[in-house]
């Protein structure tokens, strides 16, 4: 038996299935700075993070119709197929971790985009960018986000126990990291 | 909350993430008015239908592979044919024997 999930934005569904736009905005207004977050935490970038934004919330505007009211919250859902598509994209291309040299023989935009986008990193955003995805996924659920345990783990589709796991190791290591740059 | 809790909520209090860009939303909907409907990505009846409906084509199939076997029968006769016994059979089986 299914178990019946309370949703704030629940109130947003029929004008969703009914295809408003309205909506649409409304959804968007409550959830884009979270799901951008969470994906700029993920992949830091912040112009990849709007097309994980993007995606996702065309993939909840085309699902909604036969959306099942009370199995699943909105924002649980949204963050669940922003972090697939994060960990998509990173499997795709490797973030360059602070310190690399980036490939500049072809002078390719890219490369540039690199430069600049790891230089608006600030100290946590470069020290995240070390941890595993899984750990840095955990961390900005729980610290970023404030997400209830229960949910952060199904976004991660893991067990609370594995969450928790996850947990402790990324603060660990992310912990050390910080202590470290501090005292270079 | 532990110590280690209160260190990192203050951590990433203070780091500042970009925001996204002022017309992302309009981006969103404009692409959002060429979509068409799509299943639900929590509606589980899709699945469902297709494990009924590869049990129903796994049972069909079964069936017709059973039906499609020779019986002993048919199966000594083509034996006896490939060994030269045809000739004997029928002449066993005639109504003249």
């Amino acid at each position: 038996m299914l178990m019946r999930v309370g949703d704030p934005d629940q109130d947003l569904i029929s004008g969703l299935q009914a295809g408003e736009e309205s909506a649409l905005r409304t959804l968007m207004s409550r959830r884009m700075d979270t799901l951008h977050r969470l994906a700029y935490r993920l992949l830091g970038d912040t112009f990849e993070a709007e097309d994980v934004c993007q995606e996702t919330f065309l993939k909840f505007w085309r699902a909604a119709p036969n959306w099942r009211t009370g199995e699943a919250k909105i924002l649980t859902w949204l963050c669940r197929v922003a972090t697939n598509d994060c960990y998509d994209r990173l499997r795709k291309h490797k973030p360059d971790l602070p310190g690399d040299v980036p490939d500049l023989t072809d002078g390719a935009p890219r490369a540039d985009d690199r430069i600049a986008r790891r230089q608006d990193w600030d100290a946590l955003q470069s020290a995240m960018m070390a941890l595993p995805d899984r750990q840095r996924a955990a961390l900005t659920l729980r610290y970023d986000q404030d997400m209830p345990q229960r949910d952060a783990a199904a976004i991660l589709g893991i067990s609370e126990k594995a969450y928790e796991s996850l947990l402790i190791r990324g603060r660990k290591r992310l912990k050390e990291m910080m202590q470290e740059r501090d005292n270079v | 909350m532990s110590k280690i809790d209160q260190e990192m909520d203050a951590l990433f209090a203070k780091s500042q993430t970009p925001a996204p860009r002022a017309d992302l939303a309009d981006r969103i909907v404009q692409a959002a008015q060429d979509q068409t409907p799509l299943k639900a990505a929590n509606d589980r009846k899709p699945l469902v239908w297709t494990a009924a409906a590869g049990i129903a084509a796994t049972l069909v199939a079964g069936v017709f592979v059973m039906t499609q076997q020779p019986s002993e029968a048919e199966l000594w006769a083509a034996q006896a044919d490939e060994t030269g016994f045809g000739d004997l059979y029928e002449w066993v089986y005639s109504e003249d024997s």
